[in-house]
């Protein structure tokens, strides 16, 4: 039985690894002052495209590459159209976001059904062997570790070098950074990209492994881009506490799965949709700690439990200053 | 380090904002450049600090030709410049806006940089929490960062752009102090501002600019009236407040206590007559902007009764006030008072007073032409409020009171403002006053106080003193006031 929930488990870090990526994508993008809304469209048009040049060229890596540079397109679109062109971020967002999905239904129509190559997990030896951390973290796909890899590196980045400092900079009030001699409009250029990489690494994640194939509308992966979205708002573009917000959407699907052959009275639509509303509860929740009254409750708390659950005297838990709004040079 | 500026020009449309400007600056000195509103000077400073290109001109840095592409590069070069409004960030930790700025390294290197740090600090005798957010800091202190900020990085020539606004009188003693100590450790300083007491206290020598044009290289001190003639080309008559002992008693308030964000009032009782100008003293946040709103019908007092010609006025809403005649004008022009995005007519439409569903534009076109004729102010009708200079939005502002207004309540009407300007809107204000309207005003400036009030009230923590009247105080009785001395 407990093994069962080893395995669970481990499915939950596993299932959560293309949004943890994707969500730390989106918050450096987001760091650097710009919203990039297409997220749901990156990840499905990434998870097709990844699936159809893995299928063509049998070659899993290919398909990985594939996933990455169409994020990467689709971010230097959404970068020309704001930075150089000066529309909107909300607008070219959203279109861009819908066009993807569309794009991805009507492109992938040829590849529905086939079988790619499949990543698998890779054991790491040693390191597997240790007690319940083994089966847990060490028994992985690559994926799942550069997912657990990006966590730490991505805080690391931008709190304590000089290049996540500038990056911050830029987000919070473009018009100083660029008084300090930073190249504001080439920042975003670079995070827009990069960010919208990670996202559409996340597509292939999918369709290469933890749900082989493409099916269409049938993927089940519409949506997810969405909650993407949400995971970094609330988590406070902190990459520690998005992450948080991602393994708690993944467990909390399972929790549904698993109740399912439970409790057979309830319609399995709800405990499908359940994790949904149950996230944005939650995410509520976690966001109280900025009133008074969440105060007052945690203080009756043991002081290290209050340390951890209080934000007082805490930073970075504020949006980017400047985030979603325009900036022009002199 | 000596700096040479020959012949710069700049144009900004029609307007040349800078005509031929030639201009040496030595090593060690304290330089005072003056100006009204306009004159051109944050330009000329703007190409200096190379936050701005010149349409031609050269600058010379101890006899080399150089060229700034940004005020990165002048800041390489040793020029840094203090902007009107800090460029810093408020977000962050005073640290990391510090550090922001290198151009080396991969990883944050937290120790040998707070050294670097530290040691200018001790030159300067002062020292920051470095953990803390940039954005706890007062104005002042900000002010005092990005002086800390430069001068780590090199800066041999500060600029400092009107710093003396909106900082209390106790700050720019502070300020003084640490740029006379800047000069005697051979830094060159150039103190932008357009109020006369403040070069004359700091300098040994100044220039006038007016119309983009240089008038005047004059060392200091020298009489007003001579560096007046300068700036404006002509001599300044000043107005004195209306005699008003006479007039009836129009509004009252009785018992009222306010509340700010840390502290509730004294009760405070007070009538105003017409045509009377009170003017509120006190440093910033002592007040006087909580009694201001309160009196507008913005915020509800925690006590008292506020009564116009015997009618009590009820908060809750600010429409039964305006209705009165209870108008208030914020500090924060550009925050509170005027609209980003909607042109000085869309202004003008918004301040009548709504009769009909419609928008009659020739109606709403003629009184903006008008208004914009009779206040002198420098756009169009289509032209949008954020465009307007600082000056001419408060004129914008000024001419949106309505006539029929009877309490004016300002918040610093002359922020910002030269003394020209500031004359002219007060003769707007008088107009008002012989109208029979009455005037609350609070403003940092003691001269301003002193000069067109009839009586002050003066604000210190929470504590609202009885009304002076003006002829009884001086600037240093008031002063201590301000500071908290000889209260009872």
């Amino acid at each position: 039985m407990q093994s069962d929930v080893l395995v669970g488990l481990a499915g939950v870090i596993a299932s959560a690894a293309p949004i943890v990526i994707a969500a730390i994508g989106e918050t450096l993008t987001e760091k650097s002052g710009m919203l990039n809304l297409s997220v749901n469209g990156i990840i499905l048009l990434s998870a097709m495209g990844g699936f159809a040049v893995s299928y063509r060229t049998d070659n899993l890596a290919a398909g990985y590459l594939a996933g990455i540079l169409i994020g990467a397109l689709i971010g230097l679109i959404l970068a020309f159209c704001t930075l150089t062109l000066y529309q909107s971020q909300v607008a070219v967002g959203l279109v861009l976001a819908f066009l993807c999905r569309d794009l991805s239904y009507f492109l992938g129509n040829g590849f529905m059904g086939l079988t790619a190559p499949v990543m698998h997990s890779a054991t790491l030896p040693f390191l597997s062997e240790l007690p319940v951390l083994g089966s847990l973290f060490f028994d992985q796909t690559v994926m799942t570790y550069l997912s657990l890899l990006c966590i730490p590196t991505a805080l690391v980045w931008i709190n304590h070098t000089r290049y996540g400092l500038v990056l911050r900079s830029v987000g919070e009030r473009p018009e100083a950074a660029f008084a300090r001699g930073i190249d504001v409009k080439k920042v975003r250029y670079l995070y827009t990209i990069v960010g919208s990489a990670l996202v559409g690494l996340a597509g292939p994640i999918y369709t290469l492994g933890l749900k082989p194939g493409w099916k269409g509308s049938m993927t089940g992966l519409d949506g997810i881009g969405w909650i993407v979205l949400a995971i970094t708002i609330f988590g406070g573009w902190n990459s520690f506490r998005v992450a948080l917000g991602a393994y708690l959407f993944e467990l909390l699907r399972w929790l549904g799965l698993v109740y399912q052959a439970q409790w057979s009275g309830v319609p399995s639509q709800v405990l499908q949709v359940a994790p949904f509303p149950l996230m944005i509860l939650t995410l509520v929740f976690v966001n109280m700690k900025n009133s008074e009254w969440f105060e007052s409750l945690i203080s009756l708390l043991p002081p290290p439990l209050y340390r951890f659950f209080s934000l007082k005297g805490k930073r970075n838990k504020a949006a980017p200053s400047s985030l979603g709004i325009p900036f022009r040079n002199v | 380090m000596e700096i040479e500026i020959r012949n710069i020009h700049k144009s900004f449309g029609a307007v040349h904002a800078n005509a031929g400007i030639s201009l040496t600056v030595h090593a060690g000195e304290i330089l005072g450049v003056l100006g009204e509103n306009g004159a051109g000077k944050t330009t000329l400073m703007k190409i200096l600090a190379g936050l701005q290109p010149c349409d031609a001109g050269e600058i010379y840095v101890d006899g080399k030709l150089v060229h700034f592409q940004s005020a990165d590069s002048a800041l390489a070069l040793g020029i840094g410049m203090l902007s009107q409004d800090p460029l810093d960030f408020p977000m962050l930790t005073i640290f990391d806006n510090l550090y922001l700025g290198r151009k080396k390294g991969f990883f944050i290197q937290k120790n040998s940089f707070r050294k670097e740090v530290e040691k200018v600090e001790d030159l300067l005798a002062f020292h920051f929490k470095l953990s803390e957010l940039v954005g706890t800091l007062s104005i002042g202190e900000r002010q005092q960062l990005e002086i800390l900020r430069l001068l780590v990085y090199g800066s041999e020539l500060i600029i400092l752009d009107e710093p003396t606004t909106g900082i209390s009188t106790q700050q720019k003693k502070q300020l003084f102090d640490l740029l006379k100590r800047l000069a005697e450790l051979g830094k060159t300083v150039i103190f932008v501002t357009h109020k006369l007491a403040e070069v004359n206290e700091l300098c040994r020598r100044t220039i006038v600019l007016r119309q983009g044009k240089l008038v005047g290289d004059v060392a200091l001190p020298c009489g007003s009236a001579s560096l007046i003639q300068a700036m404006f080309g002509k001599a300044v008559d000043l107005q004195d407040p209306l005699d008003v002992s006479r007039s009836e008693e129009q509004f009252e308030v009785r018992h009222l206590v306010i509340k700010d964000a840390h502290f509730f009032s004294n009760p405070v009782n007070l009538s105003v007559r017409k045509g009377e100008i009170l003017g509120l003293a006190g440093m910033e946040g002592s007040g006087q902007k909580a009694f201001l709103r309160t009196l507008a019908g913005l915020e509800k007092p925690l006590d008292g009764a506020f009564f116009d010609e015997g009618d009590a006025l009820r908060w809750g809403s600010t429409h039964s006030f305006t209705k009165r005649g209870v108008y208030f004008m914020p500090a924060a022009r550009m925050e509170e008072g005027l609209i980003q995005g909607m042109t000085v007519q869309e202004h003008f439409i918004l301040s009548q007073p709504a009769e009909e569903i419609m928008i009659d534009r020739e109606r709403s076109c003629r009184i903006s032409e008008t208004r914009i004729k009779e206040f002198s102010i420098h756009g169009s009708s289509s032209s949008n409020a954020e465009e307007l200079s600082g000056g001419n939005q408060q004129r914008l502002l000024i001419a949106m009171l309505p006539e029929r207004a009877r309490l004016l309540l300002l918040e610093n009407p002359t922020r910002g403002l030269d003394i020209e300007s500031t004359n002219w809107i007060w003769e707007k204000l008088h107009e008002r006053c012989k109208k029979g309207a009455s005037i609350l005003f609070a403003s940092p400036d003691m001269e301003e106080l002193l000069r067109f009030s009839n009586r002050i009230l003066v604000f210190f923590a929470g504590k609202i003193s009885e009304p002076f009247f003006s002829r009884d105080l001086n600037s240093e009785k008031l002063g201590a006031l301000i500071g908290g001395e000889g209260w009872r």
